[in-house]
């Protein structure tokens, strides 16, 4: 045998025990919507994501409620707006947006293209102005420069709304997790899981708890709006739609990444995921007095005992991946301050 | 790089064999886990389990596994959950097989497949799992056969969201719902024994699921009778609030196909046809609510709907074979000439078939029942009549190589059907249904003993327990 057969005999080894054969939840994403990133949109979105230019009063960036650091949502229970105003609803991730059918937590939007102008011209957001906003940016020689290369052939023209919304939207479809530990073990890694994570996995897949059916593989979202009855005044899709039996729906949100994007539901009134899994263990707003016809029949009260609770959001631990995190850019375009420290300074107090 | 050398060569052979397709059979014996078997299963394996009591919840996320239990005489492995585990088994390895088992005691569910392509599950004893007995979701390519189901608080047999299914040869009694087919294309339901439930066979479609539509479900040659069990599920669910006695039911699903089967003494209603509730369907916009294209063919209909749970008696002023509310598209029945019908009139599927103007409230002309018995009889067959609800001769002695013909003199249907005591089997006696006048012909071609019975009248006496014996 030579020092060769030795290090390939070594490398089999290797791989046959530590990397099997990839298991039944080894299963392929849905293909991305939308259309497909080019380089230069992604890296201009980047840029305009984080660019405070794009609010009315230069302080907000998208960049500064979707914080990368806390997988693109902002630890709060609800996002603040423009001068710091609290608005309605928590602040989701953008990990996976990619993938999803529709877009805010009562899914108006049908396109990333769609949702970006929502937050980016509501006056409690960023309150942009799209003229103004157009006329700051073709002020700014790099972004008139790096529209026309990732629009090309329109020239100035190339600074509008709709290709800014396609740049950011474009840089949102980056943000692909789809390599957490959970993945890996998928992938046939059996290591790659604690046993308390494989327990929870198995609870996650259980008929008794039911999380799967609406948190679907592999993606852990559904193009589906639920009611699970979280006691509110919003009626999210039944507002929207004013159709009686919709109130209290909201869109299935993914679990991916769901470890850093506390506190949890469509209102941040969850703040860990101990309290989402005591929530729905207790029949979600079942046991709190909302009216039945607002949750969902899967929605029941499931008897598991303390540990199997912690296996559950053990488990949940395992989706994390942000190996797609991009870095933040060091300054932007417009020469403003980036993610500016105070707001940051701010947040652990309020977090709950 | 140099060739490989001849050890390392023989090693990678050692190494890739057992992928490449050779079946690896494990054996779990009683005391021993199923899950540390399952745990060390390569693709491929056969885990076969010996009788024995197995306090175990199994995932198996490995593709290509088969739990196939011992089964000796009335010994067989079971799956305990003691009222303390989640569910008997989840499987999400593709195609994935159980066999042989009995599985009890659950709190959720006995099987479940998920994302599985090729689901075959045979020959389990379901009793008491929680929820469901077998709950394939998300699946393709499945089969459910010859398994028991009772004691089951929502649907004993399920499958959901899924696409090419059989349900065929299970006895399913004493649950919510027998058997549902739920959000799902192409099933096909046929000769199964579902009585004594709360519902006996739902097809429904439900809101909240990826699968919007369910289509093309057939449902023939079963047994569905007296499903009059008060319903003991969780009555905040779609199921646990069913009126009792339904014998089948459409709701939602389209293409929908009824036909051969036997539904007798549900006390509500036989058949029911009906669209989802507002209340259920306004909470998903892309569901389309309504039965379309129902197509109840000949069933044989007696004494349903004549004890009608409040609720259905409201709704459609009374029991009967049959009700209809009256929504959705192209629906029709050919009802055989005394069966009952309640809310709107279901117009004949014949008659609009051959062109006839489709007139509501009109019932098909009845099947020729009583043909002359000009039936055909081989030459030298040794022949048994049914006549009088009996078998004449019950007890029959051939020679072997030679053919049998049963010949129905009777007004009602019967079949000719093996099986043992009250237990039908699919081989090798399986007549189709037998109307006045028909025959069914079987050559014996291996000396023995077999027992057969009339799916339609097992419950009674004398139509089951006949028997051939083929002498060498």
């Amino acid at each position: 045998m030579t020092r060769q057969d030795l290090l390939l005999l070594v490398l089999l080894a290797a791989g046959l025990l530590g990397n099997g054969f990839a298991t039944g939840l080894d299963r392929a994403f849905p293909p991305a919507r939308g259309e497909p990133p080019t380089a230069e949109r992604v890296e201009l979105g980047r840029l305009l994501f984080f660019d405070p230019v794009l609010s009315g009063d230069g302080t907000l960036s998208c960049g500064h409620c979707h914080r990368p650091d806390r997988a693109f949502s902002d630890g709060r229970p609800t996002a603040r707006g423009s001068g710091g105003a609290p608005l309605a609803r928590n602040t989701p991730s953008l990990y996976n947006v990619a993938f999803k059918h529709r877009l805010f937590w009562d899914r108006r939007a049908g396109s990333l293209e769609e949702q970006v102008r929502g937050p980016l011209f509501s006056a409690d957001e960023m309150g942009a102005e799209p003229g103004a906003l157009l006329a700051r940016l073709r002020a700014i020689p790099a972004y008139r420069e790096r529209f026309a290369r990732a629009f090309p052939p329109a020239g100035d023209e190339a600074v509008s709304v709709e290709n800014l919304a396609r740049a950011i939207a474009a840089f949102e479809r980056t943000l692909v997790s789809d390599d957490s530990r959970y993945d890996r073990y998928a992938r046939g890694q059996r290591d790659a899981l604690t046993p308390a994570e494989r327990r929870g996995l198995t609870l996650f897949r259980s008929v008794h708890t039911r999380c799967f059916e609406c948190h679907r593989l592999p993606t852990f979202e559904a193009p589906l709006a639920m009611g699970v009855g979280v006691p509110s005044v919003d009626d999210g899709v039944g507002a929207l739609s004013g159709v009686e039996a919709q109130r209290g729906q909201f869109g299935v949100p993914t679990l991916r990444n769901v470890a850093l994007t506390a506190p949890y539901m469509h209102d941040g009134s969850l703040a860990t995921l101990e309290d989402v899994v005591a929530f729905y263990r207790k029949g979600g707003g079942r046991a709190l007095g909302v009216d039945a016809a607002r949750v969902h029949e899967h929605v029941r009260p499931f008897a598991i005992s303390d540990r199997e609770a912690s296996d559950l959001v053990a488990f949940l631990g395992a989706l994390t991946d942000e190996s797609a995190r991009p870095e933040i850019p060091g300054q932007v375009p417009s020469g403003l301050p980036v993610l500016r420290a105070p707001r940051l300074a701010a947040q652990p107090e309020e977090s709950r | 790089m140099k060739p490989l050398s001849p050890f390392l060569c023989c090693t990678l052979l050692l190494c890739l064999a057992p992928a490449a397709g050779a079946q690896r059979t494990l054996r779990v014996e009683a005391g021993g886990s199923i899950a540390a078997a399952i745990e060390k299963a390569p693709p491929g394996s056969v885990i076969e389990v010996e009788p024995g009591v197995y306090k175990e919840a199994l995932t198996v996320d490995t593709p290509n596994i088969t739990l196939r239990g011992i089964v000796r005489g009335s010994e067989r492995p079971v799956l305990e959950g003691s009222g303390a585990l989640n569910d008997g088994v989840i499987a999400s390895g593709s195609p994935f097989a159980m066999t042989g088992f009995r599985i009890q005691h659950y709190k959720g569910n006995g099987v479940t497949t998920q994302g599985v392509d090729g689901v075959f599950l045979s020959d389990l004893i379901l009793d008491d799992t929680g929820l469901y007995g077998v709950y394939p979701v998300e699946s393709r390519n499945i089969t459910v056969t010859h398994c028991t189901a009772t004691r089951i608080k929502d649907a004993a047999l399920y499958v959901g969201e899924s696409n090419q299914v059989v349900v065929a040869y299970n006895e399913v009694h004493h649950n919510v719902a027998g058997i549902e087919i739920e959000n799902t294309n192409d099933a096909l339901v046929h000769d199964n024994l579902v009585y004594e439930n709360t519902a006996g066979i739902l097809v429904f479609v439900l809101p909240g699921k990826v699968q919007k539509e369910g289509v093309r479900t057939r449902v023939f040659r079963n047994w569905v009778v007296r499903n009059n069990t008060p319903n003991f599920g969780d009555p905040e669910s779609i199921v646990g609030g069913l009126p009792h006695g339904l014998g089948i039911m459409v709701m939602g699903a389209d293409h929908t196909a009824l036909e051969d089967n036997w539904v007798k003494g549900n006390d509500s209603a036989g058949i029911a046809v009906l669209r989802l509730a507002p209340e259920h369907a306004d909470k998903d916009p892309a569901l389309e609510p309504m039965s379309d294209h129902t197509r109840i063919g000949f069933n044989y209909l007696l004494g349903n709907g004549q004890k009608p749970h409040p609720g259905v008696a409201q709704s459609y002023g009374g029991g009967a074979d049959v009700a209809w509310d009256g929504t959705g598209e192209n629906n029709c029945a050919d009802l055989p000439d005394p069966a009952t019908a309640v809310g709107a009139p279901l117009p004949s599927c014949l008659e609009r078939e051959s062109g006839a103007a489709p007139r509501a409230g009109q019932t098909a002309p009845r099947p020729a029942a009583a043909r002359p018995s000009e039936a055909v009889i081989p030459a030298g067959a040794a022949v048994v009549r049914i006549r009088g609800m009996r078998y004449q001769p019950r007890h029959l002695e051939v020679a072997r190589g030679e053919t049998v013909t049963w010949l129905n003199e009777d007004a009602v249907t019967h079949t000719v059907t093996s099986g043992k005591g009250t237990q039908p089997s699919a081989a090798p006696l399986g007549s189709p249904f037998l109307r006045r006048g028909d025959t069914y012909s079987h050559a014996f071609d291996e000396p023995g003993r077999y027992e057969y019975l009339c799916l339609p009248h097992l419950d009674q006496a004398p139509m089951r327990g006949a028997t051939v014996t083929v002498t060498d």
